[in-house]
């Protein structure tokens, strides 16, 4: 049952490809943002040393000391520039996120940049709302993992409990509130809920429904695929301009998944609650 | 039948080195000290209960009417003691955890032997003989009454030059939990884990006139005794041990020397070790260990693992095995019969006795992170420059840590290659580089190598005695090449095991074997502070009538430290030349005419001077050659981090 919804995800984002396109665009304007600051210290540093086309070919470690021994102020900026990244993307997340439940849902066509007009604001709200069970997970599991410390004593038990128990732990928490507000969200957007009605209602999801667990699990793991991936390529290749080409490849990949997950979740959602909304007439085909 | 008579040779030589605790039947060193020591350990009330008869040869050409004496335990007796003001209780991050911490040793006994007349004829009889009430601490390297870690003992008569005096102890020592490397440690288990170290009686060292820094001339030798410090603690003479060691049955021990005898008795085990050679006896004990072994040439290797690192033995037995192959080529042959690994517990890790190491691993330890291999290298290249050459490591720390972590980098690197420390993917490292990194980038104008251990300010120790002396030789190699490296190398250990080398005594083998005077080298980066870093600071071409080029590049010495460097100069049409210059002016301008027009320079292009603190400002080429191409792949690189970030953090939100 739930493939049918991956496979229904999967033909939707295929058919409509620009809504990949603004996802991966979204995040490669951000990390270009971020980057350009970590390209002018790096070129003031090395590109009149003659070491440039040394470095770009292989770690060195007393090169790498001195640029940044050198470019440190300027690098250090990157740590300030997380205070305006990290509110612009989650405003980009709650933003991306209603167009895509938006464009995809009563059967797709719809505009990806109405659904962003129409509920950032609202998703916003409900993002932040769904902070509370997030932190409330991540203290639960940091409360547990200091009781596993208690039980599980000793070197091996310390290593089981912070090297796996606590990374797997905090990732499952986090994913199990995600997916609660993926279906909050589409409550908000499809379901035409109050914000604070979609909070509560995107809680019984996880509880509710096998097939929206298997729907989230199914599209989370092509997610790591699609992010571990990328990841391998930079570990094996370095930073050759081709890795950088089929890293892209496959961080679009990633944002087809994001494109395609989302659909399987509204269409999964629509199959299960009697539609609750009015097509607006006047809402063209865009992206 | 070649091999029949190796295998028969093998067959006669093999068994005898096994009886033996080094490769020589005949005395290696002088051997002033001889130590018999019975000792039991007491696992409940973490004490060791022992007695010790120790003799002591003059070695002066005056009679000598006082003794001194290392107490070291007492380091570790309360938080007066100079250690723990040092180190504020906190050794390389380690602190007692339990409510009661401490050690210390006691002597309820000290007397002149009176069973042995052959070792001391003229002795005075009866009361004459005790000498527990006449010993007085005394604290030579500060005013600190309250450290007892070295006592002195006014004889009733003096002992004649040559004549060897005997002592007899009873004494207790109840071990810390473990801080610098010795005392207790409750393992995983729940069982107890004991690392003994500095715990019995040792006499301290007489320097006669002429050894290491008293003027030939003297009228007598001087007491080198020192109170045990956060940063150093060996500094004694060579000798015999015979110990035999009480411990509970299911007890697997490890320690300095061969075991001769072992017996059981009672839940009792009772073991005997014997040590030739050697400055010092420490040994572990602990139900848990797990015992792996392996003979490599005359040296039988054992490697005592805890249980949850037992996936890592053979790690440890390889790691000394490529310390052993190296050692034996580029210094000279390791003498004694066995090697013993100790895979630690806690602060137990790292630390070097003689024929005894400790290492130490953690739990999953990946195989591209060498920091097993590093530190057992490193720890077993202490069985050269502590226990074989055995230099004063209170006054000249550099000479046992700092040449040691010059050959483990070496080694280190020959062994494991480019990233030799840490080896993930393109990220390499390794410890050559890491050494250098830990001097040239730690305020590198501060911490002479000559300095007393405790006399540093907090941070320098750690450089000037391990980072700097390892950059500092691995540029005096390049300097003349490892070819005359290796020479200097042996005949320093030639010409100094078992002799407590100075580092005047080493740089005279270093000028003997070169025919070179050092002095610039040695004032400049082992007795004093200098600052290698030289800068290309701009290049210039000018166009002549006759369409040839005019070309001068600049160069500039940043610091007060003078090497004497290559430059390297390409020109547009590819030629390249190469010019030697002294390094001894602030400015130095060097103008070529030619064809072409330059456009690069480059200040040592072989990394020859590792002590120049900063490698990229060695080089410059014209501003029409300038290329991002580092910084755009690194830049790229940062765009797919953050993409990836942002997708992974969109899951919070």
């Amino acid at each position: 049952m739930s493939l049918h919804y991956i496979k229904s995800g999967y033909d939707s984002a295929r058919e409509r490809p620009a809504l990949s396109a603004i996802v991966y665009v979204g995040n490669l304007i951000m990390g270009l943002i971020l980057s350009i600051p970590v390209f002018i210290a790096l070129s003031t540093a090395t590109s009149e040393s003659g070491f440039s086309g040394d470095m770009a070919g292989e770690f060195d470690l007393a090169l790498w000391a001195d640029m940044l021994e050198s470019s440190g102020p300027l690098l250090q900026t990157l740590v300030s520039q997380l205070l305006w990244v990290l509110p612009l993307l989650f405003v980009w997340k709650m933003a991306s996120s209603a167009g895509l439940i938006h464009a995809q849902s009563e059967g797709g066509g719809r505009s990806f940049w109405t659904g962003v007009g129409r509920y950032t604001g609202k998703a916003t709200l409900l993002g932040l709302l769904f902070m509370v069970p997030t932190v409330v997970v991540m203290v639960v599991v940091v409360l547990i993992a200091t009781l596993l410390s208690g039980v599980l004593t000793g070197e091996v038990g310390s290593f089981w409990v912070q090297f796996v128990f606590t990374p797997i732990a905090l990732f499952l928490g986090v994913a199990f509130i995600d997916m609660m507000h993926d279906f909050g969200r589409i409550e908000l957007i499809v379901g035409k809920k109050g914000v604070m009605d979609s909070w509560l209602a995107g809680f019984k999801w996880p509880l509710h429904s096998s097939n929206a667990n298997s729907i989230y699990i199914g599209w989370m793991v092509l997610g790591m695929i699609f992010l571990i991936l990328p990841f391998m390529l930079d570990v094996s290749m370095g930073g050759l301009f081709l890795a950088f080409i089929f890293q892209q490849i496959l961080l679009f990949g990633r944002a087809f998944i994001t494109v395609g997950w989302i659909n399987s979740e509204v269409a999964f959602y629509e199959d299960t609650v009697p539609a609750a909304v009015e097509l607006d007439e006047t809402e063209g085909l865009d992206a | 039948m070649r091999s029949f008579i190796f295998v028969c040779l093998l067959g006669f030589v093999l068994p005898s080195f096994a009886q033996q605790a080094t490769t020589s039947i005949t005395p290696l060193s002088d051997r002033l000290v001889s130590y018999t020591i019975k000792a039991e350990l007491n696992p409940d009330t973490k004490t060791i209960k022992g007695t010790q008869r120790l003799t002591w040869r003059n070695p002066d050409s005056v009679p000598v009417d006082e003794l001194q004496f290392h107490l070291y335990l007492n380091a570790f007796k309360d938080d007066k003691s100079t250690f723990m003001k040092e180190s504020g209780g906190v050794h390389r991050g380690n602190s007692a955890s339990s409510e009661n911490p401490w050690g210390g040793i006691d002597i309820s006994s000290m007397r002149l032997a009176d069973d042995e007349g052959d070792l001391r004829p003229n002795l005075p009889v009866g009361s004459g003989l005790d000498l527990t009430d006449s010993i007085e601490f005394i604290h030579p390297d500060d005013d600190n009454a309250d450290d007892q870690t070295v006592f002195l003992v006014k004889l009733p008569r003096s002992v004649a030059p040559g004549e060897t005096l005997a002592l007899d102890f009873v004494f207790e020592s109840r071990l810390p939990e473990i801080i610098a490397r010795t005392g207790w440690e409750i393992a995983d288990s729940g069982e107890p884990f004991f690392f003994v170290g500095q715990w019995f009686p040792k006499i301290a060292v007489l320097e006669i006139p002429g050894q290491r820094y008293v003027p030939k001339d003297a009228p007598k030798g001087e007491w080198n005794a020192h109170q045990f410090h956060a940063n150093s603690e060996f500094y004694a003479d060579f000798g015999t041990y015979d110990v035999t060691l009480d411990v509970p049955e299911s007890y697997e021990v490890g320690a300095s020397g061969i075991k001769v005898e072992e017996s059981i008795q009672n839940g009792i085990k009772t073991l005997r070790y014997k040590a030739d050679d050697v400055i010092d006896f420490a040994w572990t004990a602990s139900p848990d260990f797990l015992e792996y072994t392996q003979q490599w040439r005359h040296v039988f290797i054992r490697a005592l693992i805890q249980p949850a690192h037992k996936g890592q033995a053979q790690r440890h037995i390889d790691a000394a095995i490529v310390a052993l192959e190296r050692y034996d080529e580029w210094i000279g042959e390791y003498p004694y019969t066995t090697l013993t690994v100790v895979d630690g517990i806690g602060d137990s890790n790292g630390m070097e006795y003689p024929t005894l190491i400790t290492a130490g691993t953690t739990y999953g330890l990946p195989t591209w992170a060498r920091v097993l291999e590093l530190v057992t290298i490193h720890e077993f290249g202490h069985q050269y420059f502590m226990g074989l050459l055995a230099s004063n490591e209170f006054e000249e720390a550099w000479l046992d840590e700092g040449m040691n972590s010059y050959i483990e980098s070496r080694i280190v690197d020959d062994a494991y290659g480019r990233g030799s420390v840490i080896e993930l993917g393109h990220f390499k490292i390794g410890d050559i580089a890491a050494q250098r990194l830990g001097y040239v980038k730690q305020k590198p104008s501060k911490g002479a190598l000559i300095t007393k251990s405790w006399e540093y300010t907090m941070g320098d120790y750690g450089k000037a005695s391990y980072a700097k002396p390892a950059t500092v030789m691995n540029t005096l190699e390049r300097y003349w090449g490892w070819d005359m490296q290796q020479k200097f190398l042996k005949a320093y250990y030639a010409q100094w095991r078992f002799k407590h080398p100075s580092t005047r005594d080493l740089q005279d083998v270093a000028e003997q074997v070169s025919g070179e005077d050092l002095d610039w080298f040695f004032d400049q980066f082992v007795y004093g502070t200098a600052v290698v870093d030289y800068a290309i600071d701009s290049i210039s071409n000018t166009k002549k009538e006759d369409d040839s080029y005019s070309s001068r590049v600049r160069i500039w010495r940043k610091y007060d430290g003078i090497f004497p460097v290559s430059i390297r100069l390409t020109f547009a049409d590819g030629s390249v030349q190469d010019q030697s210059w002294d390094g001894q002016d602030e400015w130095k301008d060097i103008r070529v005419a030619g064809p072409s027009r330059l456009v690069e320079a480059f200040i040592d292009p072989e990394f020859d001077v590792l002590v120049d603190i900063n490698r990229l400002n060695n080089r410059k080429v014209v501003a029409d050659l300038a290329s991002n191409q580092f910084a755009r792949q690194v830049q790229f690189r940062s765009i797919t981090f953050y993409q990836k970030l942002f997708f992974v953090l969109s899951g919070l939100f």
